[in-house]
């Protein structure tokens, strides 16, 4: 009984260690995925010394490549150096059908292994293979990447740098660690910074496919045009397991677009001045025709009244080819002011904000392309408006180009662009665009609206001309002012349906 | 007056021209006669009567410088003086250096036109 109880109290204490050890071999960070090879090895080469006090263990590693495999001896305890000659061995393979490898383990004992040894042995070779499996599956990953002529990184799913594949190394001339520092090292252009970091974040947060531009370092320290393009993988569970981001250069093509771009805006200053003289022609050659008639009638008027005797009948005759001629002049020039004054104008009731998002929703990529920052603040519950929804979209259309054109030199701050739509008193409702560009000088403020007074190379300075003549249409108000900052803000102020059939009725009745 | 009064042809698409330079010219004490173009001129039988030419540049079918080429080919030496409505001055030395007489651009005083015509007739 009392050998029963000793062998018992053996069992359990040999049963506690055996489950010490497996709890120790689970634990072990090497063993799980994330590490090197031939660390793997030295971690399960220890663990194995350590617990069976073993003579000694061999690890052969098999590589997934075909190349040379790599093969591994610890040599442990010695039993005090007293030579023996019997080694029992025990081996376990790594990986399910031995493909990673093989573990084999030798102990001066003769009962080696025990159930117990057998147990640890096997559990430990399979959480190596673990380990090793993954680890060849990044550098599997890893080499795939590589492969592929272009430049790939792989995020976490919290979008931090995870693997960079050796073009893109080559191509920013950084390393992965480096590279995990992108939003601070001015591995993108500091004034694109901005703008990315707000996409990106956003991107990364609601787990959608993300597409912009930007300039990014290469390795000889010029900045170039990348497209950045992000996409999720999502694992069996729909969570996402990484981010693929895919940059190309397109720096060469965005140069090419620059000069299309430039040489299309010359062109249409060219086509402009073209059209204004031709224009100038035909305008002189429609008139010049009757004001010959009326000059040529005229002398010959005067030379049939002077002749002896007068010839009065023809007189007559050329005096009222005259008034012909000169009807003929003036039916020309209204036709020309036909030509220059839209008559339609067509009102209803409408909702500013609407009004205005729709220009926002055109205005998108011309905003992106300038890399303009848009901020959108439209009031909730704005009271409807009457007007002309065209030619107040127009208005609005205006503003956000010249808000963004007046951006385009800006480079040393981001080019924020803030439409913002709010209640005023006194029932009216005004739209405000404030930009951060290179603003206007407040001496020129009175002249900003005129007619074919500009400041851009390529205007005609008709743009805040027009769009005041609308504005006040709408019995509104049109007008600029400097920010305390840099830019300006062009704000209109409309009154508010009821108030515009109000002023306009009275009208009507005295008419 | 010696002989039959020079004759003075016109050639003009625009009706009203055709219609009030000849009773000026007649003013002037020349004979006169108008076509709506140049096919129309080419076809009648005044062109060896012609003494000058008011002619029209631009219009439909040949131009005014395309029946300037013509006679020319066809060695018919009438004194031509074009009147046009265009506003373009590059016109003038032009036309001058492949033999016109004058260029007048609409509008024209009368002066100008009669001072045109006696020209024209001088180089005849």
């Amino acid at each position: 009984m009392d050998a029963g109880y000793e062998s018992s109290a053996e069992e359990v204490a040999r049963l506690r260690d055996c489950l010490n050890d497996l709890a120790s071999i689970m634990a072990l960070p090497a063993l799980s995925s994330g590490s090197e090879p031939g660390q793997i090895v030295s971690t399960l080469t220890d663990a194995l010394l350590g617990m069976l006090r073993l003579a000694f263990v061999c690890v052969r590693l098999n590589d997934s490549a075909g190349g040379p495999t790599i093969e591994t001896m610890r040599i442990g305890d010695t039993l005090g150096g007293t030579a023996r000659s019997d080694v029992s061995f025990a081996s376990a393979r790594l990986g399910l059908g031995g493909e990673l490898g093989i573990v084999v383990a030798g102990s001066w004992r003769l009962d080696f292994p025990t159930r117990t040894e057998r147990l640890l042995l096997d559990v430990s070779a399979n959480q190596a293979a673990i380990g090793l499996q993954h680890a060849r599956l990044g550098s599997e990953q890893k080499r795939i990447m590589d492969t592929i002529p272009g430049l790939v990184a792989m995020l976490t799913p919290a979008g931090e740098v995870d693997v960079v594949n050796h073009e893109l190394v080559e191509y920013c001339g950084q390393g992965l660690e480096a590279m995990k520092h992108w939003g601070t090292n001015g591995t993108v252009h500091a004034d694109d910074l901005p703008r990315v970091g707000q996409v990106f974040t956003q991107a990364i947060a609601s787990g959608t496919p993300y597409d912009f531009e930007a300039r990014v370092r290469r390795f000889d320290g010029v900045y170039r045009w990348c497209q950045i393009r992000g996409l999720p993988h999502r694992d069996t569970s729909e969570h996402i397991a990484r981010w693929f981001v895919l940059l190309t250069d397109i720096d060469d093509r965005k140069r090419a677009e620059e000069a299309l771009s430039r040489a299309r805006s010359e062109l249409a200053h060219v086509s402009r001045a073209t059209t204004l003289s031709a224009l100038t022609a035909s305008i002189a050659h429609e008139v010049n025709q009757p004001l010959s008639g009326i000059i040529t009638n005229a002398s010959t008027c005067l030379r049939m009244l002077a002749a002896d005797p007068p010839d009065i009948d023809g007189a007559r005759l050329t005096a009222k080819r005259t008034i012909r001629d000169g009807n003929r002049a003036s039916d020309v020039i209204a036709r020309l002011r036909e030509l220059f004054i839209k008559k339609e104008f067509t009102l209803e009731p409408l909702d500013l904000n609407e009004a205005a998002r729709d220009v926002i929703s055109l205005s998108s990529n011309d905003l992106q392309r300038n890399r303009v920052i848009l901020q959108v603040e439209l009031a909730d519950g704005l009271p409807f408006v009457t007007g002309d929804r065209v030619q107040l979209q127009q208005v609005i259309l205006n503003l956000l180009r010249n808000a963004s054109d007046a951006m385009v030199d800006v480079h040393d701050r981001p080019r924020q662009l803030l439409i913002k739509t709010e209640r005023e008193d006194g029932q009216r409702v005004r739209l405000a665009v404030r930009d951060a560009g290179v603003g206007f000088a407040p001496r020129s403020m009175d002249s900003l609206f005129d007619a074919f007074y500009t400041t851009k190379s390529g205007g005609m300075g008709i743009g805040l001309f027009v769009s005041r003549s609308i504005v006040e249409k709408h019995h509104g108000r049109l007008w600029a002012q400097p920010n305390d900052g840099p830019g300006a803000t062009f704000c209109l102020s409309i009154p508010c349906a009821s108030e515009i059939v109000a002023a306009v009725a009275p009208a009507v009745k005295h008419s | 007056m010696i002989g039959p009064r020079s004759l003075v042809s016109v050639v003009d698409d625009d009706e009203s021209v055709r219609e009030s330079l000849p009773d000026l010219i007649r003013q002037f004490g020349f004979a006169a006669q108008a076509f709506s173009s140049a096919e129309a001129f080419l076809a009648s039988d005044v062109l060896n009567q012609t003494s000058c030419l008011l002619l029209d540049i631009a219009m439909p079918g040949m131009s005014g410088t395309e029946l300037q080429k013509e006679l020319l080919r066809r060695r018919q030496a009438i004194p031509i003086v074009f009147v046009t409505a265009t506003d373009d001055r590059t016109v003038r030395p032009r036309v001058i250096s492949q033999g016109a007489v004058e260029c007048l651009f609409k509008p024209f005083s009368e002066t100008a036109l009669l001072d045109a015509i006696n020209a024209a007739l001088r180089t005849r």
